[in-house]
């Protein structure tokens, strides 16, 4: 009996070993093709997204959020991120036009350790800003959370874009301005 | 007519005087002498064959007046073919011995002892005649002997009642014991730890039929069983006699069997097994102290054998030298461990078992399943305690590794290469166990991620020394992962150059360093990730 209880100790501590999770999402890097586009034009977001951890997330586990400062410039609503990160997630559009912009990404798979990729989305400029406005990436477990190590240092990025006035009527994309100034 | 009245009443007197006379003889010579045997018997009534019985009867003259010398007859007429004296014995007793005995008849003929008083026997004396009779052949019954008294001589002393001159008492003979059943030992000594004794290992081996029985006493076991002893393997001290009651059989006299209890002192061995020292730790030797102590009231003999087991998974350290006496033999992860060192009563001998834990196993506690120990001339009795309890061992300690950042600052310009460090920090104080410690750096956009593994010396801000050719890069879907098997010394680092490429303008960073859980048997995973915000200027 003492050797039966044993071996059933031994096994469940084999498994606390073996079950032992630390998927860690993160959002690694953030950046706008431009830092600054014209009323009217559109800007390339990317988001560099992984698993740093060691151990897969589950599939439906966590929820990765862009949220742009729609007030200035906003996705189209309708074509969600696109990129070998992006694919990683389901998304849908939250909010409504004008009062917000927030694209939501639920993981549709399973994602290995150290996997990751690129979530890239359009926006396009809409009102002048009084100053380089924030967009708000984060990602964070929602589901199974025992098998997460997360750390929240990582989970968290503010892209910044400044839209100016537009150019009409001939609008000169700031790439090349910066280039022309050199 | 006076002489005629004178005649007559001289005459008158003279009858009267006669008659006087005679009356006066008569009562002066009066005899009542009354000879009489008023009780007998045998003691026992039933005898085997061969067993011997006594006959008591009371002889008295019940009369007042004595009973002259030779002048009655007492005879004792036995069922000889049952039994008999021995035919040379006369009878004896105060009774006996106012007679002058004969014994009368021949050997398988007749059994008659006739005594005639040698003496006077005075009113009211007497006394018990007492007789050996030996049972010959078994009788279908209780068998008469009789007892007869009677006048032959003087008859006139006696007035004699015939009522008394008669007895017959009854002895039945049994089948004798064919064979008497013989001990195979007289004497008997407790075995310890027993306090009792076990008769029975002194029991003939029994015919067929034969059951034996033990007594207290020698005599007969017949009378209610009361001295039959219960339990003859677990009997006090004392003296026993074997009875084989199936066929009447006692053991002989000389057959009585003395029981003695002595005091028992014997070894009685304990094991116990403590913490491991050091508590466990990755691939470091801990030692399982272990302790046998003699509890019981004698030390130990011979050899004593412990057996311990090691947590499963891990793998034998080198035994100390000496050990205290204790060799021990291994196999898979058990220890057979010996000593013939004797252990006094009341003292105890320690040594140790070591182990070495696995990186796998940090984080987790250690089984060390009880230990057993034997031998020493310990009884089987003692027995009972040879096994120790179990022990669980807190969670197998590791190297802790936390990483952590040097750099210059926190913010790049476009096209900029900035050094970075990524320290790989033990702070556990306990080095790394030499299995691979991992790092992975997730890729960030707008900037690049270069690690090459040949610098041990770079500038940050100063001259910074790191180990880059301890690393190795793989690359991997999200980013590069760094490994390293060179262990990193308690409480020391390993140190990680990696050149930063600004490539994006505004770009925003989490530049990330996580280290592998459990990697170089780190025991903490909750401080392996570490994040620096890096932006590149608009």
């Amino acid at each position: 009996m003492k050797r039966f209880i044993l071996t059933i100790f031994a096994f469940i501590m084999g498994l606390t070993v073996v079950f032992a999770q630390f998927a860690d999402p993160a959002v690694t890097g953030a950046s706008f093709s431009s830092t600054q586009i014209a009323k009217g034009q559109t800007a390339l977001l990317t988001v560099s997204f992984a698993n740093t951890g060691s151990t897969t997330i589950p599939i439906n586990s966590i929820e990765l959020t862009i949220s742009t400062a729609y007030s200035y410039y906003t996705s189209n609503n309708n074509t969600a991120p696109t990129g070998s990160g992006a694919v990683l997630f389901n998304w849908i559009h939250i909010g409504t036009i004008g009062l917000s912009d927030v694209w939501r990404g639920s993981n549709n798979v399973a994602i290995g350790a150290f996997v990751g990729g690129d979530i890239l989305l359009t926006v396009t400029g809409n009102a002048v800003s009084p100053s380089f406005e924030t967009t708000n990436i984060n990602v964070q477990p929602v589901n199974s959370f025992n098998v997460f190590f997360d750390s929240p240092v990582n989970n968290n990025l503010q892209a910044q874009l400044k839209i100016n006035q537009d150019c009409n009527p001939i609008c000169v994309p700031f790439s090349v301005i910066k280039l022309k100034s050199r | 007519m006076l002489y005629s009245q004178f005649k007559t009443n001289k005459m008158k007197s003279f009858f009267l005087i006669i008659l006087a006379l005679f009356i006066g003889l008569n009562l002066a010579s009066a005899q009542s002498a009354d000879p009489a045997v008023t009780g007998a018997n045998f003691v026992p009534n039933q005898i085997n064959t061969g067993q011997t019985s006594l006959l008591t009867f009371s002889f008295a003259n019940t009369g007042s007046t004595a009973i002259p010398v030779s002048s009655i007859e007492l005879t004792i007429s036995m069922a000889y073919i049952y039994y008999t004296s021995d035919g040379t014995t006369a009878p004896r007793g105060p009774g006996a011995a106012f007679f002058n005995w004969t014994h009368v008849g021949s050997t398988g003929s007749s059994d008659i002892w006739k005594g005639k008083n040698k003496m006077v026997i005075n009113a009211f004396d007497g006394g018990d005649v007492l007789l050996n009779v030996t049972g010959n052949t078994v009788s279908n019954g209780f068998e008469t002997t009789n007892i007869n008294v009677q006048p032959i001589d003087s008859l006139s002393k006696f007035n004699d009642s015939q009522v008394n001159n008669n007895l017959q008492p009854q002895l039945r003979i049994n089948q004798g014991c064919p064979l008497a059943p013989m001990v195979t030992g007289n004497t008997k000594a407790n075995v310890c730890p027993a306090t009792t004794v076990d008769l029975t290992t002194l029991q003939p081996v029994p015919v067929t039929g034969q059951t034996f029985e033990w007594h207290t006493v020698s005599s007969n076991p017949n009378d209610g069983r009361l001295t039959v002893v219960g339990s003859p393997t677990q009997v006090p001290p004392g003296t026993y006699y074997l009875y084989a009651r199936s066929i009447s059989c006692y053991s002989l006299a000389s057959q009585a069997v003395t029981a003695s209890v002595s005091i028992c002192t014997s070894p009685d061995i304990t094991i116990s097994i403590g913490q491991p020292t050091p508590l466990p730790i990755a691939a470091q030797k801990s030692s399982i102290p272990v302790t046998v102590t003699n509890i019981g009231t004698s030390p130990t003999t011979g050899q004593i054998t412990a057996v311990i087991n090691i947590p499963v998974g891990t793998l034998f350290g080198t035994f100390p030298a000496g050990n205290n006496g204790w060799t021990c033999l291994t196999s898979g992860t058990i220890a057979t461990c010996t000593s013939s060192t004797s252990v006094a009563n009341g003292s105890n001998t320690t040594f140790s078992v070591p182990f070495i834990p696995t990186a796998t196993q940090v984080g987790n506690p250690l089984t060390i399943i009880p230990a057993v120990v034997s031998g020493g001339g310990e009884p089987t009795a003692n027995t009972g305690n040879n096994v120790s309890t179990s022990i669980i061992t807190p969670n197998v300690a590791g190297a802790d590794l936390v990483p952590n950042f040097t750099f210059s600052s926190t913010t790049f310009v476009v096209n900029a290469i900035k050094t970075v460090v990524i320290n790989v920090n033990e702070i556990g104080n306990i080095p790394t166990n030499g299995t691979t410690v991992s790092v992975f750096i997730p890729y960030s956009t707008g900037f690049t991620y270069a690690f090459d593994s040949l610098p041990t010396s770079v500038t940050v801000v100063g001259t910074e020394i790191v180990n880059n050719p301890d690393w190795t890069m793989a690359s991997r879907p999200a980013g590069i992962l760094l490994s390293s098997t060179i262990p990193i010394p308690a409480n020391g680092r390993s140190r990680i150059a990696l050149k930063i490429t600004a490539n994006t303008a505004g770009a925003e960073a989490n530049i990330t360093a996580n280290i592998t859980a459990n990697g170089g048997g780190d025991t903490n995973p909750s401080n392996n990730i570490i994040s620096l915000a890096q932006s590149i200027q608009k």
